[in-house]
């Protein structure tokens, strides 16, 4: 399935390189809504995550190379190109960014609550992942992934050392790669 | 090589994350870079932090989002190569050939400058690579590839700094080389990788008096002369 799933990209991509406008659209309606959805839970005004989205189309659109098949979905590669736009606003004037307990709420309501709509197997196999967590693991990946603080600022809100805080992120991806991998085989 | 990696591996995960503060950044990035164990645990992690991205509940689109997106495309049609950034991001002319130790300093100065503001305001990756950008209309080097590729480079005080954009992953077994040409000689500058696209190369010594600069791909741990065409060059 990630082969079909590459050689779709890869061809939407060559279609974006030859200036095809259907094949942007057709992009837009598969990935917009998690794209405008990485924005939203980056940053406080809707206003603004609806231009992060824009920006993050018209940048795949002006260059379509920058995505290598190789190295990802099309889908990833579209999510971090908002959640690094979105983070760029964040840093820019902080009062943008929401705030830690917001940004945490928004984790526990997610592991929590079934969404009936929600197709996705891998959210939730993910949020599900997230939760096995140690709490202060999850809550550092969270305000450095969403929240875009670095270590020294993940260290200072949650009034812990900088070493602790840089390996409570390393411990915590480690784990959360362990579960994941778990979780992955299980399912075969 | 083993005292910087035993400093700079716990940081890979933050590194990874993009959350290392900038002014840390050219320095981690290069470790990262140049060392096998540590290019292994921050692609290990990047593929969690990919599936983290999973986690985001889509929202639905507000009406008429893609004619936006159309209409913005249309407006404003780059040419080739140039980047969606808007200030400080195009590909600028090639201005000298020869940096000079005295826009070297100025170049240094200005790094300083933007240290205490700019670039300590928090930023990541691309915006280092603007920042760099930025210098190098006045004082850097500019170097343009194929797909739309960019390179600049900018003279600090003890060194220079190299940041790329839209080069792809090198083939398995290899990685890309940098090299300045002075008096018709290749010397290499080291090798280097890129991550998402992107890559900040901090080189050592004074890059000064040079007649252009290349990017080649080289078998992994680099040659002792370029051995295939640039990828990327200065004009
Ligand atoms: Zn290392």
């Amino acid at each position: 399935m990630m082969e079909r799933m590459l050689g779709v990209d890869s061809q939407v991509v060559e279609r974006l390189q030859n200036g095809d406008e259907t094949a942007l659209r057709e992009t837009i309606g598969l990935y917009g809504g998690v794209v405008l959805g990485m924005a939203r839970r980056i940053l406080f005004e809707p206003a603004m995550a609806e231009e992060v989205a824009q920006d993050t189309f018209l940048a795949l659109w002006r260059r379509p190379g920058a995505f290598d098949a190789s190295r990802g979905s099309l889908q990833s590669f579209l999510l971090g190109v908002a959640r690094n736009k979105a983070i760029d606003l964040v840093r820019k004037e902080e009062a943008r960014s929401r705030a830690r307990d917001l940004l945490m709420a928004e984790v526990e309501t997610a592991h929590t609550v079934e969404n009936p709509t929600d197709r996705s197997e891998d959210r939730r196999e993910v949020r599900d992942a997230l939760s096995q967590l140690s709490e202060v693991q999850r809550e550092a990946i969270v305000l450095a992934y969403f929240g875009g603080r670095t270590y020294r600022e993940v260290a200072a809100e949650l009034n812990i050392p900088e070493g602790t805080a840089k390996t409570r992120l390393r411990d915590g991806l480690i784990k959360l790669k362990d579960v994941l991998d778990k979780s992955g085989t299980a399912e075969i | 090589m083993d005292r910087a990696h035993e400093e700079y591996k716990v940081l890979v995960a933050a590194y990874a994350l993009g959350a290392i503060p900038p002014h840390e950044l050219a320095e981690v990035a290069h470790h990262v870079a140049s060392c096998a164990t540590c290019v292994e645990e921050a692609k290990a992690h990047s593929g969690v932090i990919d599936e983290l991205a999973l986690t985001v509940d889509p929202v639905p689109l507000p009406v008429g989002f893609a004619d936006g997106v159309l209409a913005l495309a249309k407006r404003r049609e780059p040419s080739p190569g140039e980047t969606p950034e808007p200030a400080g991001a195009q590909v600028l002319p090639f201005r000298r050939p020869v940096l000079s130790g005295v826009v070297a300093a100025a170049a240094a100065a200005i790094i300083g400058v933007l240290g205490a503001g700019f670039l300590d305001a928090r930023s990541d990756l691309r915006r280092t690579r603007q920042v760099i950008i930025a210098l190098t209309a006045d004082h850097g080097l500019a170097l343009a590839g194929a797909g739309g590729s960019e390179g600049h480079m900018v003279p600090t005080e003890n060194g220079a700094l190299f940041a790329a954009v839209g080069l792809p992953e090198p083939p398995a077994g290899r990685t890309y080389q940098l090299w300045v040409l002075r008096n018709d000689q290749f010397l290499s500058l080291g090798t280097f990788g890129v991550e998402e696209g992107e890559a900040v190369v901090r080189i050592e010594d004074p890059v000064e008096g040079v007649d252009g600069m290349a990017v080649t791909v080289e078998p992994e741990g680099g040659s002792e002369q370029p051995s295939t065409d640039p990828v990327m060059r200065s004009a």
